[in-house]
């Protein structure tokens, strides 16, 4: 086995040249046919459309709609007309954010004193106060962040992203969500839908479950040693070649060798990857893995960092109740506590190791917050106006795009639709958000569905 | 890509209505459009609504803002304007972002749209001269209808073929003559053996048991045609066959027990349109007959109640689709369903995807936004109904169920009052909860009030005493309405038989066409009906007093509609060959593919047709054609380049001349009754009773998360596959990863992917390694008389053929624990007890046959 970094594509393909390898090359010159949309060589590296600036995206999702108004959106105003009746009628009163902001970095970025950490990278940050998308329930506008759609079931971005780009280390999946949500039908949100079944995420975990033991389905064999399994499986591919020789044109009999020879290797491949024994002190430190309350997504985000370096294209990282209709003192200072540091982490982490240039850190919530509501310690859903923050991969650092009215309830200059940011982050990978394009029933789908505007303002 | 412009979305606005009346424009309205509206429209519309543009190709929605005729005329969604009408006026809306959003780059400013209101207003007095330049593009339905699949059906001759022995049947010489054109030769027959296993898999989805393949050779031994024709009839004879072609069925209409979306709404009655499927199969009603029920069972004559019952059931596809329950705007929710049960319709039973006529006119087949709404109209006629949307919420879409049965007309209105009772009582339930859970909220508000400076103590204190007496209140009163509930949802009356489905709405109504799909965004309401480009002689549009169902259902399975017969015996060509003789089997539109053997394609709908719409008939004549039993490859001769089979794969890799039969590999559920067959673990009988009725349809109604009531464990039995639930978002893990169809889709033809997350669970998985071990166990237990004959019988029970001498071999060093082989470890981890050690080997060997290509693929 090669060590994990130096396996190439060049190298993967050596190692099958009298198989699937060839294969694959073959699968790019020949039309492929429907039914081999589903086969491996699905997953083989793909040019974009043109020179991207990032590689991969690591896809920082804050379920349950993290307040901007706590967070990147600075609304003096909002503070002044504490307690004052809000805007939507009715017993609503405005509620003046607890925390204070500060300008931080040489950028001079406002962000409240809820991340000390990640304050300390604000020039790494491109934040948008202009966010918006369609509809204010949990699960349409997860779905919507994930998908594009809230009203069908369609593939998730990590999916398209996969689909239009392949993956660089065929040992590993190409597209991995951390932690999932699976309640809500949360399953949809890394789903493929109608493009081939490859291009679905692979899940590690659950959210809200300790990220610790979680590993992915049926990695591992506790009743047969490495070698007895080598052996098993020596005879299972004697009879599946004996298939294929009969058969010599039958690409897909071959795939399954290839499919049994890869899932061998997986198994030695992601624990290595998911291993974090072998990092040092200092970096379980940057990343706050210290058992504390940080220690969680902590794990989640180096092991985002992994899964990187090991060339996986589509990383996801779940965060969960960021849902604060009341307790928000109490939730804000728990959830960007267990954040701050991490985000910290692996900004800085990516940064040292030459990574960040490659990968797009996206961070957000399907929705925000409303300014006002009737208790005075809680705030409603606001999908008009939201923040979000990119870094890495070709967003311009250190600088706040777009901006909410003077309270926060809802965009109003710049305005970046849950649309726009996909096609986006597509420009940002060298796709073309228009033309990443996939037949279904007779129509072409997009991620970005009849819409999408590249917010160039916020490429670097 | 629809670009963002004015598609095409009302093509049957009046023209008449945009005035055309000429009054002699002042001097000052002219100067108005020159000074505040001419330069607006160069400046910000000319570069895709002018005959420049439409000279470079750059003109978007047939529309030209360059001419007055061309702002009259207006584009593909109707007039710009209506002179004095500025409501009445597209262009206007779209400048305010409303209708659409025009210009794309940013909306212009408030004055500017000011202006062109005014201008509007005021005669909208337009100097400029010139032709509309651009021809406003409309349907012709005559030219639309020369489209292939549109033509009515051909009565294709029988081609001449030159090896006139070759054929068995019609469908012979027709693939004949296209192989013989095209310089090919078919491979040989297939093995008998081969056959037999095909046969079986094709037919009933279950692998032939040892003893049936041995019965069946020792007749064809005799006379292969005669046998062959016996197995078939016998195949399509069992109730096993209505199993394994009910659930292609349900795969197209998207068949699931539950919801799905965001409330996960378990149908507790869903199985009876499963089992009306596998058992209209079984029956083998027409197929004609088939549609209509599931369109409009429930208005057609019914002679006695059960049959009345059945036909209602039928109609559960259009109750089916995934909805998004917690969606505010019921009117979104409404439309989001007409247009599931559009989408449904139109795919599996005419192979076209008519969804994106919601919002425009269908970009490539004739299909314009107002046939949709004909459709949506029929649909919003029609009720669905579905069961309970989100208990314990205020509005939340719930729906009565129908009852049957036996004892519908005795319990129906007591059981339907139950469930709405029910839904009162969770909602009383949880307002009381949420009602405590604001004082809750109050008081700890209220405590943090207390620690800040200046706070009023002793007013903050007595409030919070009193929120707290609020709260005990609260307590007691919630206690006392879940009591209640609880004791209400243990105890419920006797029900009768409850099914999904639809039924008629109380009053028919048009659609009016929703610009854009919007519902906020109405034009013109469309008369209902069916599409125009599939006409029928001789059908009247639908009476004015009915939602007009029986009308579709009419035209569906009209014997002149072209589309239903050829969608229908193409996809059981698919079922067969693994390809249809159009690829694209829910796509015959433009962007469909063309059929490969088009004359066969009719001769194929004719016969069906005249055979009563006999599926089984149809089956019957595909699987007894020589074509059909070819081989999947040349064993002697496979490597030589001059072979039949050599030449096919060069020339036509992916088999589309049908030189030879392409492996297929099983669907997900025949391989799992394929291993559990193998392991002795399956049971071939249905299930007695629903299996989901092991559950409190009323405690349960939805599946969350966190319900323990849904684990693997839970969803398994040891009936076939069929039967296992599809809970959408909760599916077996064997099912998600194997292609099982998506049940919130349409799918005609499944995937058939190849990934490493399946050679993981078939290394590795506890569903697996049980197989296997239970198959060892009855390898040993059973009375052999040594390892050698545990082999064989391995192979025939999973393979239905004898292993090779080196196959045998190789079987029988791995089981022996005595052996060490050239130095090698001998397998670890398995106790050293010669006689203990016998299970787990035998297990690990018959998960290496189970885990097989050849086992998992059918050749």
């Amino acid at each position: 086995m090669l060590p994990l970094q130096f396996c190439t594509r060049r190298d993967w393909l050596r190692n099958a040249s009298a198989g699937f390898g060839f294969l694959a090359l073959q699968g790019l010159l020949a039309e492929q046919s429907r039914a081999d949309a589903g086969k491996l060589s699905a997953l083989a590296v793909k040019p974009p459309h043109y020179s991207p600036r990032a590689r991969r995206v690591i896809f920082l999702c804050m379920r349950g709609g993290p307040s901007h108004m706590e967070t990147f959106d600075y609304k003096p105003q909002l503070n002044q007309d504490h307690g004052k009746p809000g805007r939507r009628g009715g017993s609503l009163k405005l509620l003046g954010s607890r925390w204070k902001f500060a300008r931080q970095g040489e950028s001079g970025l406002w962000m409240s004193e809820l991340f000390p950490y990640l304050a300390q990278v604000a020039d790494r940050l491109c934040v948008i106060n202009s966010m918006h998308t369609d509809n204010e329930n949990h699960s349409q506008a997860l779905e919507q962040m994930h998908t594009g759609s809230f009203q069908f079931v369609r593939p998730s971005m990590g999916s398209w992203v996969l689909y239009g780009l392949g993956t660089e280390n065929e040992n590993l999946p190409g597209f991995i969500s951390i932690s999932p949500l699976k309640d809500l039908g949360g399953l949809r949100y890394y789903s493929s839908s109608f493009l081939p079944a490859a291009y679905s995420a692979t899940l590690i975990g659950e959210a809200g479950k300790s990220i610790q033991d979680a590993n992915i389905a049926h990695l591992t064999n506790d009743r047969l040693s490495r070698t007895a399994q080598r052996q098993q499986l020596d005879l299972l591919q004697k009879l599946n070649r004996n298939l294929a020789e009969q058969h010599p044109a039958d690409h897909r009999l071959e795939g399954v060798i290839q499919s049994y020879e890869l899932a061998f290797r997986m198994q030695n491949e992601v624990p290595r990857v998911m291993d974090l024994a072998g990092e040092s002190k200092q970096t379980l430190d940057l990343y706050g893995i210290d058992g504390g309350r940080t220690d969680g997504f902590g794990r989640q985000c180096l092991l985002a960092r992994r899964f990187a370096e090991a060339g996986v294209r589509f990383i996801e990282v779940t965060h969960k109740d960021w849902d604060h209709h009341g307790f928000l003192t109490r939730g804000m200072t728990g959830r960007c506590e267990e954040v701050d540091r991490p985000l910290y982490g692996l900004l800085t982490d990516l940064a040292r190791r030459g990574m960040l240039d490659e990968a797009l850190v996206v961070w957000g919530g399907e929705f925000g917050r409303t300014p006002d509501d009737p208790t005075e310690d809680g705030r409603g859903h606001n999908n008009k106006g939201f923040s979000m923050w990119l870094a890495g991969g070709g967003a311009k650092p250190g600088i706040a795009y777009g901006r909410t009215d003077e309270y926060g309830y809802e965009a109003i200059e710049d305005k970046v639709h849950i649309h726009d940011l996909h096609a986006t982050i597509l420009h940002l990978l060298g796709l073309n958000h228009e033309r990443l394009t996939y037949r279904h029933g007779g129509r072409d789908y997009r991620l970005t569905d009849v819409h999408g505007r590249v917010v160039r303002e916020v490429c670097a | 890509m629809i670009a963002r412009s004015f598609v095409a979305c009302i093509l049957f606005l009046s023209l008449a209505s945009a005035s055309t009346a000429e009054e002699s424009p002042s001097r000052q309205q002219i100067e108005y459009f020159e000074t505040k509206i001419r330069p607006v429209l160069v400046k910000h519309c000319y570069a895709c609504h002018s005959a420049e543009a439409a000279k470079t190709g750059k003109l978007k929605g047939g529309l030209v803002l360059d001419t007055r005729a061309g702002v009259l005329q207006g584009g593909d969604s109707g007039p710009a304007l209506v002179p004095h009408k500025p409501s009445k006026s597209l262009l206007l809306s779209a400048l305010r972002y409303e209708s659409y959003e025009m210009p794309p780059t940013g909306e212009l400013s408030a004055e500017v749209i000011r202006d062109f209101k005014q201008w509007i207003a005021d005669g909208a007095v337009d100097p400029r001269d010139g032709q509309a330049s651009v021809t406003r593009s409309s349907i012709d339905f005559e030219q639309a209808r020369e489209f292939w699949s549109l033509r009515p059906l051909a009565e294709p001759l029988v081609p001449a073929v030159k090896a006139k022995t070759w054929p068995r049947s019609d469908i012979d010489r027709f693939v004949l003559a296209r192989l013989e054109n095209e310089g090919l030769e078919a491979v040989g027959d297939a093995a008998l053996r081969t056959l037999v296993r095909r046969l079986y898999f094709d037919l009933i989805g279950l692998p032939p048991t040892p003893e049936q393949i041995d019965a069946f050779l020792e007749r064809a031994a005799h006379d292969r045609a005669s046998a062959v024709e016996r197995l078939v009839d016998e195949l399509l004879a069992s109730p096993r066959f209505g199993e394994r072609w009910g659930r292609h069925w349900l795969d197209v209409v998207r068949y699931a027990d539950s919801n799905g979306r965001d409330v996960n709404v378990v149908w507790y009655d869903a199985w009876r349109y499963r089992d009306w499927v596998i058992d209209a199969l079984n029956l083998d009603v027409p197929f004609d007959r088939f549609v209509r029920q599931q369109i409009a069972g429930d208005l057609l004559p019914a002679e006695t109640p059960e049959q009345r019952d059945r036909q209602r059931i039928a109609t559960g596809l259009l109750a089916m689709s995934p909805k998004m329950i917690g969606e505010q705007n019921k009117e979104v929710l409404r439309m989001d369903t007409i247009d599931e049960q559009i989408d449904v319709v139109s795919r599996a039973f005419l192979g076209l995807s008519i969804s994106c006529a919601r919002c425009h006119d269908h970009k490539f087949d004739p299909i314009p936004t107002a046939d949709y709404y004909a459709l949506a109209g029929i649909f919003k006629s029609t009720e669905p109904l579905y069961g309970f949307g989100r208990v314990g919420v205020k509005n939340s879409p719930h729906t009565d169920l129908i009852p049957a049965g036996p004892q519908a007309a005795a319990l129906g209105e007591s059981g339907l009052n139950y469930r709405h009772q029910l839904v009162e009582r969770h909602l009383e339930f949880q307002q009381a909860r949420s009602a405590r859970y604001g004082v809750v909220r109050r008081v700890a508000d209220a405590k943090n009030r207390l620690q800040r400076p200046g706070a009023d103590v002793d007013k903050l204190q007595a409030d919070i005493a009193r929120m707290e007496a609020d709260v005990a209140e609260w307590d007691e009163k919630i206690k006392t309405l879940e009591d209640a509930l609880n004791q209400y949802i243990a105890e419920p009356p006797p029900q009768p038989d409850w099914a999904m489905g639809v039924r008629n709405a109380e009053t028919p109504v048009d659609c009016r066409i929703h610009i854009r799909g919007e519902t906020d965004n109405l034009g013109d309401a469309v008369p209902r009906g069916v599409l125009r480009a599939v006409a029928i002689d001789g059908l009247d549009s639908p009476a004015a007093d009915s939602s007009g169902r029986v009308h579709l259902a009419n035209w569906l399975a009209h014997v002149s509609n072209p589309l239903t017969p050829r969608v229908a015996v193409n996809r059981i060509w698919m079922h067969l060959f693994g390809r249809g003789l159009v690829a694209t089997v829910d796509d015959f539109g433009v962007t469909g593919s063309p059929p490969s053997h088009p004359r066969l394609l009719d001769y194929l709908a004719r016969t069906f047709i005249d055979d009563g719409w006999s599926q089984k008939r149809l089956i019957r004549r595909i699987v007894l054609s020589r074509t059909y039993q070819l081989a999947s490859t040349d064993a002697g001769a496979a490597n030589h380049p001059q072979s039949p089979l050599a030449r096919g794969t060069a020339i036509d890799p992916e088999n589309i001349l049908l030189s030879r039969f392409r492996p297929r590999r099983l669907e997900v559920e025949v391989f799992r009754d394929a291993a559990m067959a193998v392991a002795g673990q399956l049971d071939r009988s249905p299930p007695s009773t629903p299996f989901l009725n092991r559950w409190n349809r009323y405690e349960h109604d939805k599946i969350k998360s966190f319900n323990p009531f849904v684990t693997p464990q839970a969803l398994e039995h040891s009936h076939r596959s069929v039967y296992l639930p599809v809970l959408r978002g909760s599916l077996p893990e064997v099912f998600e990863l194997f292609d099982f169809a998506d049940p919130n889709r349409v799918v005609g033809q499944r995937e058939e992917s190849t990934a490493p997350a399946q050679a993981l669970f078939l290394m590795n998985s506890e569903w697996i390694h049980e197989r296997a071990s239970r198959t060892a166990d009855r390898l040993l237990t059973e009375n052999h008389a040594g390892d050698a004959q545990r082999v064989e019988r391995l192979f025939l029970l999973a393979l239905g053929r004898r292993p090779t001498s080196m196959e045998l071999q190789d079987a029988l060093t791995y089981v022996d624990p005595s052996v060490v082989e050239d130095g090698k470890q001998p397998q670890a981890d398995v106790p050293a007890d010669p006689e203990e050690a016998r299970l787990p080997r035998w297990a690990n060997y018959c998960q290496v046959v189970l885990g097989s290509a050849e086992f998992r693929y059918m050749q």
